[in-house]
């Protein structure tokens, strides 16, 4: 497993935040921007393991319905079950493999947008959503983006904080 | 042997002479002048090309000093420019909100959007203005175009408003054209969508959303957006009709809460 410090963690964490909330309207491609604190928290999963990945999704998710409109508890309970998933999953595969992480990312805003849209559909008890539309309208065109974004500041983020299998395993 | 040598070269001197006034001669047309006048020119060609080049990298130093200076200059009226662009655009901006602002009978606080909702799920805008300014909550929220939300929190400094496609909006609207009533809700896919239609209405694409004003929160008449699909859901007695924003919600930079 690598380590980061945890102050990289949480500063990454803010700037992904003030990105959300100033200038992520502004690179909206149909309708879709990308979840960069997801991807973040997916990040730190994979790479730091379960227990990094709960606790960053735990605290941007509290974080984010503390400055949302939402259900409160909502947001928090789908980032840290998306970052524990993750990181399990990550466990059993080759965490290294670009594909490997460009499938986790993808797949965790399909399933955590859908798991958001099912729990704000039975608690508000709106019949009016239409969750195949909301899916292929919002879900795919966000998980794509996200995905797409996620590649450069991946490797971005491994070149930075030296996030690569050292010798002593081969 | 002195005298000799001397004499030869009084004589070569005299025959040199002699060439040099035959060829300048003006009046002579002679063919040897000509000769000497065309390999000249060869031979001078490439000096010349030699003396050009010289003559151009003498001042090189302070020309280049020159176009640095010049090329700063560019860069510094080019920003003045973009500047003045953002200045004029926001000029433009500010200028249409005042006219509107004076031509609409209620009193409104005009904010500028400071921030957006961190996740993607929830569509809420964060203004400059709290109640320090006189906003109040559960007031509309408008910009020139149209409906833009209501205020749902306030600060001293600053508010939260939510915008109509929100999942969480909910806005009595009429269609203008056959005052057709329904529900605006707002989609998860940041889409609004008229519900509750009678299945008899004639309602269809293109016509105008205004708002209802059968609550105390929007005034009546503002207009919402347009409509741009009709349909049915299976199993329900009514319409939907999804609506397209008269404002680009997305892109809103100042807004007018009403008070």
């Amino acid at each position: 497993m690598y380590k980061m410090k945890r102050l990289h963690i949480y500063s990454i964490l803010v700037v992904a935040f003030l990105i959300h909330m100033t200038v992520l309207n502004y690179i909206e491609i149909a309708g879709a921007k990308p979840d960069l604190i997801l991807m973040c928290v997916i990040f730190f999963a994979i790479f730091l393991g379960p227990a990094i990945g709960f606790e960053t999704g735990l605290v941007a998710g509290l974080a984010q319905d503390l400055l949302t409109f939402d259900y409160f508890w909502v947001n928090t309970f789908i980032l840290a079950s998306a970052g524990l998933a993750a990181a399990i999953v990550s466990d059993n595969l080759f965490r290294e493999s670009r594909a490997t992480q460009f499938l986790l990312v993808f797949l965790s805003v399909c399933l955590s947008s859908s798991l958001h849209f099912f729990i704000f559909s039975a608690v508000s008890k709106n019949s009016n959503f239409n969750f195949y539309g909301f899916f292929l309208n919002s879900v795919i065109p966000t998980a794509i983006y996200t995905t797409a974004v996620s590649i450069p500041v991946f490797i971005r983020f491994i070149d930075m904080f030296k996030l690569r299998e050292q010798d002593e395993f081969l | 042997m002195h005298n000799r040598k001397s004499h030869i070269l009084k004589v070569a001197a005299i025959i040199i002479l002699l060439f040099v006034v035959f060829i300048n001669s003006k009046s002579l047309n002679n063919p040897i002048r000509l000769k000497l006048l065309d390999s000249s020119g060869i031979l001078l060609e490439p000096f010349k090309a030699v003396a050009d080049f010289i003559h151009a990298i003498t001042p090189y130093s302070s020309l280049q000093k020159e176009n640095e200076l010049l090329r700063n200059r560019i860069n510094l009226l080019s920003r003045k420019l973009e500047e003045a662009k953002g200045i004029y655009i926001e000029n433009q901006r500010l200028k249409v909100i005042l006219d509107f602002k004076k031509s609409i009978s209620y009193t409104v606080v005009p904010s500028q959007v400071i921030g957006r909702d961190p996740s993607n799920w929830s569509n809420t805008l964060i203004i400059d203005k709290g109640s320090i300014n006189g906003v109040e909550q559960n007031k509309a929220v408008i910009s020139p175009r149209g409906v833009v939300g209501r205020v749902v929190e306030v600060g001293r400094y600053s508010s939260r408003i939510l915008l109509i496609t929100d999942p969480s909006s909910k806005v009595g609207v009429l269609v203008q054209r056959n005052r057709q009533g329904g529900i605006l809700v707002g989609m998860p896919d940041g889409k609004c969508k008229m519900i509750y239609i009678a299945l008899d209405s004639d309602v269809m694409p293109g016509d105008k959303v205004i708002t209802a004003g059968s609550g105390a929160v929007f005034p009546k008449d503002l207009l919402v957006g347009q409509v741009a699909q009709v349909g049915k859901e299976p199993g329900l007695l009514y319409k939907y009709a999804i609506v397209k924003t008269a404002e680009d919600l997305s892109r809103l930079e100042e807004v007018l809460c009403t008070k």
